[in-house]
């Protein structure tokens, strides 16, 4: 039984811990044309690419910044949408329809996010977008959405709400759908209203579906490339550059691969920071078993 | 009549939901069709006046592409599509995706649904550790990896080859199999296998008639899921891949030309295309995934 894990192991460790040592290694070093892709040609700099990347680069804390603003808002903002669609889903009146509007609703997630995102640039352009377009039959001023630093942020946390409120729907749904009427009936029985139904039944019932869901729209998030890719190109100035996205340009504009390298890393202790304290957060609630279906 | 009332908001709001998720798309679908004259209007004009298919033939090379200024002569202006560039090569974009991701996918499996039964069956502490290493593998940022790939992949000479691509994303796609399909095999009772042992199939037997029939709805929808992650996956592509292996979502970047401005028809023809074969793939499988989960099939 233990042979079925070899292949496994061997690639995770061809594919992840390798890498990872690699880019560790590169990560302490500058890069120099004359090195080409010979990373031991490249001189050593020790930790200078992180002291300058913790305290010499503003541009860091600046895509901190707009990934932090990103997460937070767009995370928040498919729960409360993605929760109050399920819930409307789950209702009787909905019962018979719900693959019909299941299909519909998962259309966004079907596009390739680059895709998306270049299809909101069209659909936000300022002379000829149908937003604007709208706006202008309406009576109101046409807006260069991606022209302000803090409209084109929001039009990133936009497009992002747009492509995943759906996944967060169908997640809420399926854990909304395991919860047995009866625990309804028997509510009702007792008297509850519907509020108090809501609060000490489908809730606590919800909570892993609830926090398997933000863990993993914070954790792509936080990953966030694609959109501004597509959309902005870092923004306006450096208005929409997130971290992902400041690595890439570090590492493959401008082509200082050492400290693309570093700014990977941080992402990642970043990364892993965060998910780590958001499940030991978790943990303490219930125990950890491991997540079924989907 | 309060029942009434609440259906009709439930209905409202569900519709305005529907209307905002699905209205970017048919807008694509509209400007897929549109001369280029059509979609550079002020108004809103969501049916096209006047159709044509000539994006799509000119993006999927079967045609010529429609020059906006052919229809009424005269004044010539940046809607003219003047210098005659070529448009993207989205043709074998689409078999490079396909064939990166669908490889991916399977060399995946191959690696991942033995794991996936062996940390099922295996209940040990060691294995549990190795279930939560591949979990946490879903959460690395591919910006983290990218850097040390470049540099392996080229020293392998395999950038812009299917192979080159298709090493990363297997690791993309092995947590997915293996979290999918433990949890299928979870649902497998072993007293079902030990059973047919018992009853004179050997390790094969047992795997093609009892295991692998059961957990056709777990490969199902992790084949679904793994297509869906992997064939927008856009920052291995635009690193890895240069003129040869290229797929959709970097070519679908490349209508945003320097002489033309951006191409918007043909690039919503692509956009288009580019998200029809997951369709496809959710519709076909959507039958087998929804009988899947019918309990009770075990014969």
């Amino acid at each position: 039984m233990n042979v079925l894990l070899f292949p496994s192991i061997a690639f995770l460790i061809l594919m992840v811990v390798f890498p990872f040592v690699f880019a560790l290694a590169t990560s302490f070093r500058r890069y120099v044309p004359a090195a080409g892709l010979r990373i031991w040609e490249m001189p050593f700099v020790g930790v200078g690419n992180y002291v300058r990347a913790l305290f010499h680069d503003s541009v860091f804390y600046v895509s901190l910044r707009n990934t932090f603003l990103i997460t937070g808002i767009a995370v928040i903002v498919e729960f409360i949408l993605g929760l109050g669609l399920a819930l409307l889903f789950n209702r009787e009146v909905v019962r018979k329809i719900w693959p019909l509007l299941l299909s519909m609703i998962l259309l966004p997630l079907m596009i390739p996010r680059v895709a998306s995102g270049i299809m909101w640039k069209m659909l936000l352009n300022p002379q000829w977008g149908l937003v604007n377009n709208f706006l202008a039959a309406l009576g109101f001023a046409r807006v260069d959405l991606l022209g302000s630093a803090r409209w084109a942020l929001l039009s990133l946390v936009g497009v992002d709400i747009w492509q995943w409120t759906p996944l967060v729907v169908l997640l809420l749904f399926s854990g909304l759908k395991n919860i047995p009427s009866e625990y309804y009936e028997a509510a009702a029985i007792d008297g509850a209203s519907s509020s108090q139904m809501f609060i000490f039944l489908t809730l606590p019932q919800l909570k892993w579906a609830i926090a398997f869901t933000i863990l993993i729209r914070i954790i792509d998030c936080f990953q966030i490339f694609d959109y501004v890719y597509a959309l902005t190109g870092g923004g306006p100035g450096y208005a929409t550059t997130t971290l992902s996205y400041y690595a890439y340009l570090q590492g493959f504009q401008s082509f200082n691969l050492g400290y693309g390298a570093t700014l990977g890393f941080l992402i990642l202790v970043l990364g892993m920071g965060i998910a780590m304290v958001y499940m030991s957060f978790m943990k303490t609630r219930k125990t950890v078993r491991s997540a079924t279906g989907e | 009549m309060k029942k009434y009332f609440y259906a009709l908001v439930t209905y409202t709001v569900i519709g305005i939901a529907v209307f905002f998720f699905l209205l970017p798309m048919i807008w694509t679908i509209s400007t897929s069709f549109k001369r280029p004259r059509d979609y550079y209007v002020t108004k809103v004009n969501i049916f096209p006046p006047r159709p044509t298919i000539s994006h799509y033939l000119s993006v999927l090379d079967l045609g010529t592409e429609e020059k906006a200024g052919e229809s009424k002569g005269g004044v010539s202006s940046f809607m003219d599509h003047a210098a005659p560039e070529r448009l993207p090569p989205i043709k074998s974009s689409i078999f490079n995706s396909l064939i990166v991701v669908g490889s991916s996918v399977l060399i995946a499996f191959m690696i991942g649904m033995p794991a996936a039964y062996a940390l099922s069956r295996l209940k040990s502490k060691a294995s549990n550790n190795l279930l939560l290493t591949f979990l946490s593998l879903r959460m690395l940022p591919p910006i983290s990896v990218i850097i040390p790939f470049f540099f392996m992949i080229n020293a392998f000479g395999l950038i812009d080859t299917h192979p080159g691509l298709i090493i990363p994303y297997v690791l993309f796609n092995l947590p997915f199999v293996v979290w999918i399909m433990k949890g299928t095999f979870d649902k497998i009772p072993v007293i079902l296998e030990e059973a047919a042992m018992v009853g004179g199939c050997n390790y094969r037997q047992v795997w093609t008639r009892i295991t692998l029939p059961l957990s056709m709805g777990g490969v199902v929808a992790t084949v679904l899921f793994c297509f869906l992650i992997t064939w927008s996956e856009f920052l291995f592509a635009v690193v890895l891949t240069r003129n040869n292996a290229r797929t959709l979502p970097v070519a679908v970047t490349f209508f945003v030309t320097q002489h033309r401005g951006i191409l918007w028809g043909p690039m919503c023809a692509t956009i288009i295309i580019s998200a029809l074969p997951l369709f496809a793939l959710v519709f076909i499988l959507q039958q087998t995934l929804v009988r899947a989960f019918m309990p009770g099939e075990y014969k």
